[in-house]
């Protein structure tokens, strides 16, 4: 029984020379608190575009895994800025000032997101290594860019680890990177 | 047919019998400015039942439970609550409080191209025993599905989250919703 459902588990990770879905949202919990809070309300923007980018990187054995960068990892932008800062909204638009002024928004952060994955196996396709840099662009009221944070997290996972949660090299990246931001805003005094 | 292919099609055949979990939700900040822009007023949260027959569901053989206590009413209630927290909304000591019950949910993988999932909740919003919100509340959700199980119970397994997502954004967009909040 107990060699049956290996096999069964394995034959859920062999390959089949498509992209596998994964996400890269880790869980919002582990996202630490910063150090000092601010009183400034704060605002990001993600475009539509890049909300919906897709991206797919390697995974195991030749396959490739593949990921919404910026919608999965969303609230754990929102939830790292709330954590620091009294207030956040979502901007829909860089260039609405009045929104900016009718709800004293004083910095506006415009993330980049860059990934990267591999794996050592050559039977499974979730990746054992994944990589998530973060570039954040810091605007003042005026649209003028005052600070540019970048944190790069890096995550690894083992079959033994991964078989219940195929994203769990991508999702600890992820942490790594959103613990790494919020110490960086405490380090920026913004 | 090359090796990984014919490895691929035995994976089809023989995947059953594991009990996979539904991932963790991912809070949808779409659905959390809904929520800060409709109220101020603080919110708690009471419980969303679900029976026994719906809390398992099928992916080719496989179950799916919820990754939150041991039902789906317990995995919609841990997602209200992550979207009332960000929007700063939730206390557990709040008067008016939002529960429901699961009434019925499915997500479908049989398809070699088409995934599908729909889930429909009775939410109740109420305030010191009277009742201010009754109505059921749908979503539906379409994803890409394969001929290989590899591919399709995977995605089915994370679609759950993307429908739970869509439930709760028509339950903000709902004008009554909104109303019984204020």
């Amino acid at each position: 029984m107990k060699f049956l459902s290996t096999f069964t588990l394995f034959s859920a990770l062999l390959l089949s020379g498509c992209a596998h879905q994964i996400s890269l949202n880790p869980d919002n919990k582990n996202l630490n608190s910063a150090n000092e809070t601010s009183t400034a309300i704060v605002g990001y923007y993600i475009s539509d575009e890049d909300l919906k980018k897709q991206v797919k990187t390697p995974g195991g054995g030749g396959d490739n895994v593949s990921y919404k960068p910026y919608k999965d990892t969303e609230s754990a932008l929102y939830t790292t800025l709330s954590n620091k800062f009294n207030n956040v909204f979502k901007l829909e638009s860089l260039t609405d000032k009045k929104f900016l002024k009718d709800n004293n928004i004083k910095y506006v952060f415009v993330p980049k997101i860059t990934t990267n994955s591999s794996s050592d196996s050559l039977f499974t396709w979730p990746p054992t290594s994944f990589t998530f840099t973060l570039n954040c662009d810091t605007l003042n009221e005026e649209g003028v860019s005052i600070k540019v944070i970048e944190v790069t997290g890096e995550g690894k996972a083992e079959f033994e680890e991964f078989k219940n949660d195929f994203s769990l090299s991508a999702k600890r990246a992820t942490e790594e990177a959103f613990n790494m931001l919020v110490t960086e805003l405490d380090k920026s005094k913004l | 047919m090359n090796y990984n292919n014919i490895i691929a099609i035995i994976a089809a055949v023989l995947l059953s019998a594991c009990t996979l979990k539904v991932p963790p939700y991912n809070a949808d900040i779409g659905n959390v400015s809904k929520l800060k822009k409709a109220t101020n007023e603080p919110l708690s949260l009471g419980k969303i039942e679900s029976e026994k027959k719906l809390n398992k569901l099928s992916l080719r053989g496989s179950p799916l439970i919820s990754s939150v206590g041991t039902s789906y009413g317990q995995y919609i209630e841990n997602a209200l609550q992550q979207e009332l927290e960000l929007a700063k909304l939730w206390s557990g000591v709040a008067k008016k409080q939002v529960s429901g019950k699961v009434i019925a949910q499915d997500i479908d993988i049989s398809g070699f191209s088409d995934g599908s999932a729909f889930l429909k909740v009775n939410f109740i919003v109420s305030e010191e025993g009277a009742t201010l919100y009754d109505k059921v509340i749908t979503a539906e959700h379409n994803f890409d599905s394969s001929f290989m199980g590899s591919i399709a119970i995977p995605n089915g397994q994370r679609s759950y989250v993307e429908l739970v997502q869509k439930l709760l954004s028509n339950l903000y967009s709902d004008k009554e919703f909104i109303a019984s909040l204020k």
